[in-house]
């Protein structure tokens, strides 16, 4: 009998656990196509095939996630705000959040590179903002989107080409202690206690298959971090570094 | 015989009621040791926002002498925006708490708007590659300082929130918990010239 009560308040605290799971949702950025995204549809398909394969021979070689995006328009976000939100729900950069992302806005005019925290030393801003000028600037103002982009994705992925980041490996969540879990192995506890004081109940096996783990948490504190190998992105984060210009 | 399956019984009962106890009391122990973790949790988050939002103030501070420099160049006449700028800078450098750094930062950008303004009055110094260079890591460092001042912004919300809400408002108010400030945009920002291109 004393059985069939543990059993029974084991099986609830499972389910409440179940249910009281994580519901957090990450905010409305479409998934990724690839290291290149062209939701605008402004990429000859060739560029997008040349950057996406350099782009692949770029994480073989350098650990740097280089993620090239396209789109309409970034509304209701600033093009600088859009790409940090995407940059961080993407989660791009392995593990030393080396990442980098080339945003295009269409209707905004507005090109903006993010980088990683991990890559803040080797791309300062300013050399991003030469990077820009000197490729993306001259090609986009002749409307030459898909060469600009091709040519800004090869003059960063040549800045960075000497680097040695992590590889991003499968996401690995944050353990957080659960408090159900805590109430539980509490419970366990005084259970041990009292059944150990009675004879004619002694404690038995068989609720094992019953002990919970602790649940899987989306970032520390609830704080959007990329969470995990979404699209092949390996959940780094950005602090909004960078730079951008505008080509209208 | 008889007596023994009373007293049989009668135990049982008083195990189901200790067992629900236990639970009981179980369950309450456990909220209270994992929401006061997560109240210790959620004011260290608020610190170590902070000290997020200093790193890139102090940053921005760092680039001001090689902007003035390199303004001073070109500009050399223009001595009462460089003593405000140097003003501003050493007044951000001086505030301690959140509250005086965040007006000294907006001290700051006044006075930098100023300084960047002065470039559309000499257009070699506009063409200046280390100017260009400059004006994009000072950009740069605003958007971290946004980006910082959002999540510092996120963590006291989360944190006034919760030591108001019951019952972790018991819990607060016996730690002592206070209430804390955002970090306000500058409320002049509409008169800084952005540094955009």
């Amino acid at each position: 009998m004393l059985m069939k009560v543990f059993r029974r308040i084991a099986v609830i605290a499972v389910l409440l656990m179940v249910a009281v799971g994580p519901a957090a949702g990450q905010g409305d950025f479409p998934a990724p196509q690839g290291y290149v995204s062209d939701f605008a549809v402004v990429m000859a398909a060739s560029d997008t095939v040349y950057v996406n394969n350099l782009a692949a021979r770029l994480v073989d070689d350098t650990g740097v996630e280089l993620a090239v995006v396209t789109v309409s328009s970034t509304a209701p976000y600033e093009p600088k705000e859009y790409g940090v939100q995407l940059f961080n729900t993407w989660g791009i950069g392995g593990p030393e959040d080396s990442g980098l992302l080339v945003l295009l806005a269409m209707k905004e005019g507005r090109v903006e590179v993010e980088v990683g925290y991990g890559l803040e030393g080797v791309l300062p801003d300013g050399l991003i903002g030469a990077v820009l000028d000197e490729y993306a600037l001259p090609q986009f103002e002749q409307g030459q989107f898909s060469q600009g982009l091709r040519q800004t994705a090869e003059a960063l992925a040549r800045s960075v080409q000497d680097e040695e980041f992590a590889r991003s490996t499968a996401a690995a969540g944050e353990e957080g202690i659960n408090p159900w879990l805590t109430s539980f192995v509490i419970f366990l506890l005084i259970a041990v206690v009292l059944t150990r004081g009675s004879r004619r109940f002694p404690p038995g096996g068989g609720y094992g298959g019953h002990i919970p783990r602790g649940r899987r948490r989306l970032g520390p504190s609830g704080f959007p971090r990329g969470s995990g190998s979404k699209g092949g992105f390996g959940g780094g984060s950005s602090g909004g570094g960078g730079a951008g210009r505008s080509f209208k | 015989m008889f007596i023994e399956k009373e007293w049989g019984g009668f135990l049982k009962k008083v195990v189901v009621v200790l067992v629900i106890a236990a639970v009981l009391l179980a369950v309450g122990a456990g909220t209270v040791v994992s929401r006061y973790n997560r109240l210790v949790e959620l004011e260290n988050n608020i610190d170590a926002r902070w000290a997020q939002v200093e790193n890139q103030l102090q940053r921005r501070a760092d680039l001001i002498p090689n902007l003035v420099s390199t303004v001073q160049g070109y500009a050399s006449h223009e001595q009462e925006i460089f003593a405000d700028v140097a003003d501003a800078r050493s007044r951000l450098l001086g505030a301690s708490s959140p509250e005086t750094q965040m007006e000294a930062n907006q001290g700051l950008d006044s006075a930098l708007g100023r300084l960047l303004a002065i470039s559309e009055a000499y257009p070699d110094l506009k063409a200046d590659t280390s100017f260009i260079r400059l004006q994009d890591e000072l950009a740069g460092t605003e958007n971290r300082i946004a980006v910082e001042r959002m999540r510092y912004n996120d963590a006291v919300e989360v944190w006034n929130r919760s030591i108001r809400q019951f019952p972790m408002v018991l819990l607060a108010s016996t730690m002592g918990a206070e209430v804390r400030s955002y970090f306000q945009a500058t409320s002049g920002a509409a008169d800084v010239p952005q540094v955009q291109f």
